[in-house]
């Protein structure tokens, strides 16, 4: 514990105000309130216990109908604080971060009520099998995290000043819900056991990103600046533990006040 | 007026329930990677079934009912209908109907298949025979030896109302086809039964 004080009252001073961190009067500081949203393409997953899962390359006939659909989204909210140094090339940018995600994983290929659904194995007990009918399943987890980001200024066009960004972003789980669709309202009461076959998210969430966005108004006054994730990638794993969510893009909007 | 309606609305129900039920008699063929062809040995009622006979694959598809059990007044009969030949995509290939026939064995009901689970039928040794179709003609056929073996019969139930049963297991048996040694091997079958591919005969 003793090891972490140093790096937390650093970030806690830049926070505060980073001129006593890197010691330049001379430097720009902006407070920045963001939120932003990020769209995953999510790894193809083998369930043991739900009926036709099975890896998509060993498919034959009706493989369309039969697959499972995988999402997984998050967004964010968060201040930020931008240190920018006098030669305004390069800035600092260091804050907290709120973020939820939003996993779902349900029936592909199912266009109406009589179809959406897959079967889920319950249990087995000697010669008796359970399945479950489910619509779909809704993991919501919600994080709190430390984006840290390199900004590099590249040029302007039109009063706009157009710039790219690279940053990791390290969080924290706050907490987790599943929220079960039975395809029969009346089998909620396995709501728990349906959660429990799956993994759990991992606690820490660790991802990394390239953006490139635009600046509109007095870069020295308030301002706004909207941008763009791609991509968007994730360095831990087991990040939801209902789908695997891969590289992923979004969009970021921010207003920065000068301080 | 009164009869139209009440007729109408059951018929809708019928519909509504029959619909719901269509996904567990879809068939889902998981290919095997060790055996080119064949459907990998499951237990899910992915309503499947493959043998090679010989060096063909004879196969279930989409078009059939891979599995109908019927019972006469002296026998039961577990007919695997398919294909021999082709890919499970195309249907060019020959129809095909393998009958494993059990004397002395007279369930009731479907459900009464459960105390198939983890048993092996011998046909030599019982005096079962085994029926093969090709194209709907049955083929002369004398059975050397073989078995149908039941790995596992489960009761399923979905959201709590009992469904059908799924039978999974192998099958293999040696034959002289048309004055033709052949052996049909590395069978294995994973299929629901239930009251639409269950038939009493006995009464007839």
């Amino acid at each position: 514990m003793k090891r972490l004080i140093p790096p937390l009252l650093l970030i806690f001073l830049f926070l505060v105000n980073p001129r006593i961190v890197f010691a330049q009067d001379s430097a720009k500081l902006f407070i920045e309130a963001e939120s932003g949203f990020s769209i995953h393409s999510c790894e193809s997953k083998q369930y043991g216990f739900i009926r036709g899962s099975v890896d998509v390359s060993t498919y034959g006939i009706n493989e369309s109908d039969h697959l499972l659909n995988l999402s997984y989204q998050k967004w964010h909210v968060g201040t930020k604080t931008e240190f920018k140094p006098a030669n305004k090339k390069f800035s600092l940018v260091l804050g907290v971060r709120f973020s939820q995600s939003n996993s779902i994983l349900s029936k592909s290929g199912g266009n109406d009520d009589n179809t959406s659904f897959f079967y889920l194995l319950n249990k087995q007990e000697g010669t008796t099998t359970e399945y479950l009918k489910v619509k779909k399943v809704v993991r919501n987890s919600n994080y709190i995290g430390l984006p840290f980001e390199i900004k590099r200024n590249l040029f302007d066009l039109f009063g706009m000043k157009f710039y790219v960004k690279g940053g990791t972003e390290i969080s924290y789980l706050l907490n987790t819900h599943d929220n079960v669709v039975f395809y029969n309202n009346d089998m909620e009461v396995y709501e728990t056991d349906v959660s429990s076959k799956f993994s759990s998210p991992n606690k820490w969430l660790v991802m990394m990103y390239l953006s490139g966005g635009v600046t509109i108004g007095n870069p020295d006054k308030m301002h706004m600046s909207i941008e763009s994730f791609m991509p968007s990638i994730f360095v831990s794993k087991q990040v939801s533990g209902l789908v695997e969510p891969q590289n992923g893009s979004g969009i970021q909007a921010s207003v920065k006040f000068p301080f | 007026m009164k009869k139209i309606v009440i007729g109408l609305l059951t018929i809708s129900i019928l519909m509504i329930s029959c619909s719901k039920d269509m996904e567990l008699e879809q068939s889902i063929f998981i290919a095997d990677p060790e055996f080119p062809g064949l459907p990998e040995y499951s237990e899910w009622g992915y309503n499947t079934f493959g043998a090679y006979y010989d060096r063909e694959v004879f196969v279930s598809n989409t078009m059939e009912i891979p599995l109908k059990v019927i019972v006469t007044s002296d026998t039961t009969s577990f007919s695997f209908k398919g294909q021999k030949g082709g890919s499970i995509n195309y249907y060019s290939s020959e129809a095909m109907n393998i009958r494993f026939i059990i004397p002395g064995f007279f369930p009731m009901q479907y459900s009464d298949l459960i105390v198939l689970n983890e048993s092996t039928v011998d046909i030599g040794e019982l005096g079962g025979d085994i029926e093969i179709y090709i194209n709907n003609n049955r083929v002369q056929a004398t059975i050397l030896n073989g078995i149908l073996n039941f790995n596992r019969v489960q009761r399923l139930v979905v959201d709590d109302q009992e469904m059908q049963l799924i039978l999974s297991g192998y099958f293999f048996f040696q034959a002289i086809i048309n004055g033709e040694p052949i052996s049909i091997s590395n069978g294995r079958f994973d299929v629901g039964v239930g009251a639409s591919n269950f038939f009493d005969l006995s009464a007839l």
